[in-house]
């Protein structure tokens, strides 16, 4: 995969410095997926119920943070997302810089918007892709409920990297 | 004049009735609607707390039901019609003359709009649209120009929906057979243009990516290169030995600067295009026009486009360029 922190002819992407994403790179990318898809199985309880998520199954997903060096990899499992930790064939890799996926989770910026800047990347299953895509724009964080611990961390982790 | 904005989900919904849509437009999750792509759209629950959600706030909710439905699908079709008019919505927009004559039998207070698929260029095909179906708006395709738009206005016994914003394809609305031949699927039967399964995106060694629909090279971007929707209407392809766009440039049509010739010329609501778009850009498209409509409203001798206005939808925009489409033709 292609390691292209290249800008739009709009302007030069913004990112953050590599000491703000450095951290990341301390701990290994099992554990930090384990995280994500804890985070991802709870904010996704009533679509797994539903079975909208199945169309992850057997299929490999990765998230590549292209500045902070870290790749999150993972499927759907019976009952829920893994962390995938073995080598296998891969489905789909969406890739990026740290600050714009921080602008995309908060609802900053819109993913055709990034894509079209090429500061998101896109291979493999597109179809998988937008799927996600859209699961993930389709959810609505109003309806769940966060526990107080969590979403009090995202609030900082959002001001944080805002500022 | 109605803002009509729109929804792929309901956080999209909800982004466009807190920013001041008047009217939000949605599909079902099947190839019913015009934008069939994976995991977007509403099944009937989501309908249900859409509808609640939209009336609660005084918005309208509106459900498209515009593609062609094909001998095998029929009943899909009117079972969307009918799911639909249960449920409450305050109108269907509808393509296919099976399927509004359908509706305006079986569900006679139903409100009827003409879908810009049924491609209705003239006052004529309103007239027949109205006097058979009762249909009571009319959403124009993008091939007029200002003037030819006036006529028809003049002339059409119900109000016009125009396009003000959103990406521009080539236009032949329920015409277009570019994507069935590249990938066998259309947006008039299948509900997609360009679908996911057939489009792939290739890194190339230098940092420029390629784009593949149904195997055919549609494009080579440059790493610096903005990107486009995959369509074979925005590829570039050599012709007699030039390489180039031969159809069109990835592009957006943005018209907010027409907004007071439209007012005056009586056109009952401006429709966002981006069912497809996440809600970050239906929220930040609905205020622009919001914001426009009102300035404009109140004021329209004096309206001046903001300069902020137009630099937040050129950024959400394909291509990141926007253009006046037809409208401007002046020799049409």
């Amino acid at each position: 995969m292609q390691n292209s922190n290249q800008t739009a002819e709009s302007g030069v992407a913004p990112q953050l410095p590599s000491l703000l994403a450095a951290p990341f790179k301390l701990v290994p990318d099992l554990v930090h997926t384990r995280l994500l898809v804890a985070l991802l199985n709870h904010l996704f309880q009533q679509q797994l119920q539903e079975g909208e998520l199945d169309f992850l199954e057997s299929k490999t997903a990765v998230i590549h943070l292209l500045d902070a060096g870290v790749q999150f990899r993972f499927t759907k499992g019976r009952e829920q997302l893994v962390a995938h930790s073995g080598d296998g064939p891969i489905d789909l890799i969406i890739s990026g810089n740290l600050y714009d996926f921080i602008q995309l989770s908060v609802g900053e910026e819109d993913p055709d918007t990034l894509f079209f800047q090429r500061r998101i990347h896109l291979e493999g299953n597109v179809e998988l892709g937008l799927e996600t895509k859209n699961l993930i724009y389709g959810l609505d964080m109003d309806a769940l409920t966060i526990p107080a611990p969590l979403r009090t961390a995202l609030d900082k982790a959002i001001n944080f990297y805002r500022k | 004049m109605e803002l009509v904005c729109p929804a792929g989900n309901l956080p999209s919904l909800k982004a466009a009735v807190d920013n001041g849509a008047d009217a939000v437009y949605m599909g079902f999750k099947d190839d019913t609607n015009a934008r069939n792509f994976a995991g977007l759209n509403f099944n009937d629950r989501g309908i249900g707390q859409g509808i609640e959600y939209a009336h609660k706030k005084g918005a309208k909710l509106f459900v498209a039901i515009n593609t062609f439905p094909q001998p095998s699908g029929w009943e899909r079709w009117t079972q969307a019609v009918d799911r639909a008019a249960e449920s409450g919505v305050d109108a269907v927009i509808l393509a296919d003359i099976g399927i509004l004559d359908y509706a305006a039998n079986r569900w006679p207070d139903l409100n009827l709009h003409l879908s810009v698929q049924g491609s209705a260029t003239n006052y004529e095909a309103i007239r027949f649209m109205h006097r058979n179906f009762g249909i009571r708006r009319v959403v124009i395709p993008r091939v007029l120009s200002a003037s030819q738009v006036r006529h028809v206005t003049e002339h059409s016994p119900v109000p016009l929906e125009l396009f003000g914003f959103g990406s521009l394809c080539v236009m032949v609305e329920g015409r277009c057979l570019l994507s069935s031949y590249a990938t066998g699927r259309s947006p008039n039967t299948y509900g997609a243009c360009s679908p996911g399964s057939h489009v792939e995106w290739i890194e190339q060694e230098d940092g420029g990516v390629e784009t593949r629909l149904g195997g055919i090279l549609v494009d080579r971007y440059q790493p610096t290169e903005q990107a486009g929707y995959p369509t074979i209407c925005k590829g570039r392809f050599e012709v007699q030995g030039k390489e180039g766009y031969a159809i069109e440039e990835p592009t957006s049509l943005n018209t907010l600067e027409l907004l007071p010739e439209m007012m005056a010329m009586g056109i009952g609501a401006i429709k966002i295009e981006g069912r497809q778009r996440s809600p970050a850009y239906v929220a930040q498209v609905t205020r622009v026009w919001r914001d426009a409509i009102d300035a404009c409203s109140r004021n329209p001798e004096s309206f001046q486009v903001d300069e902020n206005w137009n630099r937040q939808l050129s950024k959400v925009a394909e291509g990141a360029q926007t253009t006046l489409g037809a409208y401007h033709r002046s020799w049409q």
